[in-house]
């Protein structure tokens, strides 16, 4: 990234704005948008890496690579790492950066927070993996179901870390979230209504308030499952009086919307780039948005979906299924809308588009399985198959993956001032969409053939054999595309064609700053009289909503006289602090006082901080 | 273009062909044990029904929004001289006409899942009734008349059969996927499942736990033998006389399963010394196809190597991990013993 920080620092900074102490310090929405960026990238690697090794060890029958042992430690890692370090995080990046841009602000609400936010994030990520060199690493799957989790099913330290680890993530989520949410009721440009907000931003706002309503519902459970296993407070055990249903309820009370938290800002990117490149406005966006957020609501009614075989008796599985079906209406009402944005276009299909239309097209699929154990009978033979497995890939990779990746070739000229190379972002593409299907395609298969998920081996014999071998020379391919992707990153950053402006005759405000933004993003903040006000200002004769005669253009500041925010090393001391506490009581509650007490110096060094320039103008 | 024309029905038809093989060949039972398409019982048509309406509507609306998508992305492609198309906002009816249209649908699914919900739901009352224990990572089985087995669980054809559902230590799922769905065994509660073999479905059916449940999970299978009613009523009262040793071998192995503290763990029924409900119960072992809870074939040579390393079949075993004969080198047995010990429990029948 180090071209990419070049870039940035130049625009409009003073030179004290680069090296590593910059970064560490810094409170800047952009900044911090590529350092979760870029940390998410580097663990999206890492569970990817895991992923791989999964894939060989299943390619062929009683294979001998991984010891079931080594297996559970992956497949856990390899969900919680693409769930909490990449996907959410990179979810983040993108809100970070275009949130401000795109409703006008020249940052978030509360700077040093959202620094704090990504620090911790980072500590947390590198807590819970610190665990693969501590004894271990959390094996009893991502959902972690009670009571295998329990001091004695799970003896050390691994489940530790999985819960300490996923706090500290939470609060940095939680925190970020609430941040988001502030800034964009709060601090949108004069005239942008919430129905003139960009469909990403209304999707970030949705994803924020699912992130502040769910998050405490983990942290719950996750308090429940410390107290049980350093207390022994039973929550979870039968013998005593608690359930480990409980842990179930709680957990997919937060799981289920968490699966909209990781799909709707892949939602929200699509939205933009598809008009983008079809030269026309989204098709039915009061639709789009209201479906999504009846999305959010209806998120949380459809936990038990994920209990079908737990014995919850006829009546409540009839209903969780009935509301699990009703939340395919409104997906099925922005699938509909995209793909009407497209008719009567002029369809340029660079690479950001042909992420997007891989998206539209995958998720289709992750949608109709979805439907298909949606039914309770149906998922008595499903659930805890490969076909669950095929199901939630088309979702997350097919879906968030393509969305999140689409985003990054259509925003990168605007963080870096470069273009990302076509040739290689097409045959990337290629290679995703075809390495993907040859990936999860056949795991639909080899489910409705029985097999289970979270195995480390099957026999000779099991009729499962071709499809795995199929499935890892698909990981393969997905490999070789994310090398590729790599390559082109490099390259675009180094010698990337120069973007200008505007280089794909795009629609909202972010689009009407330089290349990369400067700091202060807006030298003038705009008024905005519609949806598309960047659009709008290019082709008023088209517009739909017109500013009225009387408007007057908004009048540009002096750079020299906007005061942005004091960079500040105190989030990255109050972050470091809670992380350290968090670890510290794996080892023994008594030392976390240490983790404490600097947190406390974080804390209180942040209150006494001047948070603007010092002198008044 | 004209070309494409001509091959594109044939081609079609090729495409499809390579697209339904898999899907025909997950349908044979003999080649995929675990298939969920392959009913054998009424429940698991009942499902299979189900299944069949869903995935039709599932696989129509596959086609018609996947084809429009594409169709819309080769119709409207950009050409050299497009201007700026037509600034289109939305349109009320349509919006209309796709929340409808989706909600019918789904009612068409809804319907008939409900009614399958509760058709398979209770346990009938004439069920003949067996308790279900599992542990990791193996599965026990006691009869209506007290006879008990583990990981080969015979029923006879001629009945409804239930069962109660219950462990002894974490999470486990009791799947035969040919027979009937899953049902999870979760600590504090009993849960219930059943089934009716069809007519003439006497045979082996592979089953599998199917959650998540510790170190072998993937090791924890289970067969379930459909007797007819004369042999299920023969193996049953096998179950409370096995032979007694005949070899003098086989009596050697007789002491040796004493001496060497299996009877700590395992039952076998005649024998007052073996009593131990730790592992499975052993009485009948002789007649079992399969060991280790059906990961292998249960034969002399298999035998032989579960009980020199069963760490190596199935990491993270109790009997590997609590023995002493596999905890303290002191105690190790010499491969004659082992010889013996095999050939006692092969003559279990
Ligand atoms: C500490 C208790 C313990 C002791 C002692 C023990 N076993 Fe086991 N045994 C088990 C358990 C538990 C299993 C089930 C393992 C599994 O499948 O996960 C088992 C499984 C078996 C099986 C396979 C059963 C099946 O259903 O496939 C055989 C055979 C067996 N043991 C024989 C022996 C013999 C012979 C000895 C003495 C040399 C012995 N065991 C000692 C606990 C014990
Ligand atoms: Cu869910
Ligand atoms: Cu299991």
């Amino acid at each position: 990234m180090a071209s990419a920080v070049g870039a940035i620092g130049a625009a409009g900074a003073a030179p004290s704005e680069s090296g590593v102490w910059s970064w560490i310090t810094t409170v800047d929405h952009k900044r911090i948008g590529v350092l979760y960026g870029v940390s998410a990238i580097l663990f999206f690697l890492l569970g990817g890496s895991e992923a791989f090794l999964i894939r060989m060890q299943l390619a062929s029958a009683d294979a001998d690579l991984i010891s079931s042992g080594v297996f559970s430690q992956l497949f856990t890692m390899h969900a919680l790492t693409m769930v909490f370090l990449a996907i959410m995080p990179l979810g983040a990046a993108f809100f970070n950066f275009l949130i401000p841009l795109q409703i006008g602000a020249r940052d978030v609400a509360f700077p040093r927070l959202n620094a704090l936010s990504y620090w911790l994030f980072l500590f947390g990520a590198i807590l819970l993996n610190s665990s693969f060199v501590f004894g271990g690493a959390p094996d009893a799957g991502w959902f972690a179901y009670a009571n295998l989790t329990s001091t004695t099913y799970s003896p050390g330290d691994s489940m530790d870390f999985f819960t300490l680890g996923l706090l500290v993530l939470g609060v940095s989520s939680l925190a970020a979230a609430l941040n988001f949410v502030v800034t964009i009721l709060n601090m949108r440009a004069p005239g942008m209504t919430l129905m003139r907000m960009p469909v990403f931003t209304w999707m970030a706002l949705i994803v924020s308030f699912l992130l502040v309503f769910a998050l405490p519902i983990l942290t719950v459970g996750l308090v429940e499952l410390l107290l049980w296993r350093f207390f022994d407070m039973p929550f979870f055990s039968a013998e005593f009086g608690g359930d480990p249903l409980l842990w179930q309820h709680v957990f997919w009370l937060f799981g289920h919307p968490e699966v909209y938290i990781l799909i709707l800002p892949a939602m929200g990117i699509v939205s933009e780039i598809l008009p983008t490149f079809s030269k026309k406005p989204l098709f039915g966006y009061t639709a789009v948005v209201f479906a999504g957020v009846a999305i959010a609501f209806m998120g949380f009614a459809v936990w038990a979906h994920h209990m079908f075989t737990v014995g919850l008796g006829p009546v409540a599985i009839a209903a969780f299924s009935a509301s699990t079906m009703l939340i395919a209406v409104p997906t099925g009402i922005k699938i509909f809308n995209w793909i009407f944005t497209l008719w009567g276009g002029s369809l340029d299909l660079r690479t950001p588009m042909l992420f997007s239309l891989g998206f539209v097209s995958l998720f289709i699929i992750g949608g109709l399985s979805g439907v298909m154990h949606a039914s309770p009978p149906l998922d008595r033979q499903q659930q805890d198959t490969y076909f669950i497995v095929a199901h939630l890939h088309y979702v997350l990779f097919g879906g968030s993956i393509m969305g999140l990746m689409a985003g990054i070739y259509f925003w990168f000229p605007k963080l870096t001032g470069r273009m990302m190379g076509e040739g290689l972002g097409v045959i990337h593409f290629w290679l995703m969409f075809i390495g993907m299907n040859v990936t999860f395609g056949p795991m639909h298969l080899v489910g409705i053939m029985g097999m289970p998920r979270r195995i480390y081996t099957y026999s000779e014999g099991s009729g499962w054999e071709f499809m795995n071998q199929l499935e890892s020379v698909g990981a393969i391919i997905l490999a070789i595309g994310l090398i590729i992707f790599a390559v082109n990153i490099f390259r675009s950053l180094r010698s990337g064609e120069v973007a200008g402006d505007d280089p794909w005759d795009a629609r909202t405000l972010e689009w009407s700053i330089s290349s990369p933004p400067p700091v202060y993003n807006f030298d003038a903040i705009p008024v905005v009289y519609s949806k598309e006000p960047f659009w709008d200002q290019k082709h008023p004769e088209l517009a739909h909503d017109k500013p009225p005669a009387d408007a007057v253009a908004p009048v540009a500041e002096d750079p020299a006289s906007i005061h942005m925010p004091n960079p500040s090393y105190w989030p990255i001391i109050v972050a470091f602090g809670a992380s350290l506490m968090a670890g510290l009581v794996i080892v023994n509650p008594y030392l976390a006082f240490i983790g404490g007490a600097i947190t406390m110096m974080g804390v209180y060094g942040w209150i006494f901080e001047p948070a603007g320039p010092e002198e008044h103008h | 273009m004209a070309n494409l024309k001509n091959i594109r029905p044939k081609a079609l038809l090729g495409l499809l062909a390579i697209a339904l093989l898999p899907i025909l060949a997950a349908c044979s039972s003999t080649d995929n044990p675990l298939t969920t398409i392959s009913p054998k019982s009424d429940v698991a048509d009942d499902i299979q029904q189900l299944y069949k309406i869903i995935f039709v509507i599932a696989m129509v609306v596959f086609i018609v929004v996947e084809t429009l998508l594409l169709y819309a992305v080769i119709k409207f492609r950009r050409r050299p001289n497009d201007g700026i198309p037509k600034q289109v906002h939305g349109n009320t009816v349509m919006e209309i006409t796709w929340t409808i249209i989706p909600a019918l649908i789904l009612v068409a699914i809804a319907v008939p899942t409900w009614i399958t919900i509760f058709e398979i739901d209770d346990v009938p009352d004439d069920a003949y009734m067996i308790e279900i224990v599992g542990h990791q990572w193996w599965w026990e089985a006691t009869y209506p008349d007290g006879q008990v087995t583990a990981n080969e669980i015979h029923v006879p054809s001629d009945r409804t059969i239930g069962f109660t559902l219950d462990t002894a230590d974490v999470l486990h799922s009791f799947w035969i996927p040919q027979l009937f769905g899953k049902q999870d065994l979760i600590p504090g509660r009993t849960n219930t499942l059943w089934f009716t073999p069809n007519p003439g479905t006497e045979g082996r059916y592979l089953g599998q736990c199917v959650e998540f449940c510790g170190a072998s999970h993937a090791n924890m299978r289970l067969e379930m033998i459909v007797d007819s009613p004369a042999d299920f009523a023969a193996w049953t009262s096998g179950l409370e006389s096995p032979a007694p040793a005949a070899t003098a071998l086989a009596a050697t192995g007789y002491d040796l399963f004493a001496s060497k503290g299996c009877v700590a763990c395992h039952t076998i029924s005649g024998r007052n010394d073996a009593i131990g409900i730790i592992g499975p119960n052993l009485s009948l072992f002789g007649s079992r196809l399969t060991l280790g809870s059906a990961t292998l074939d249960n034969n002399t040579v298999n035998l032989t190597a579960w009980l020199q390393d069963p760490e190596d079949i199935k990491p993270g075993n109790i009997m590997s991990k609590s023995a002493p004969i596999y905890n303290n080198p002191g105690l190790a047995m010499a491969d004659t013993e082992i010889d013996a010990l095999v050939a006692y429990l092969q003559s279990l029948k």
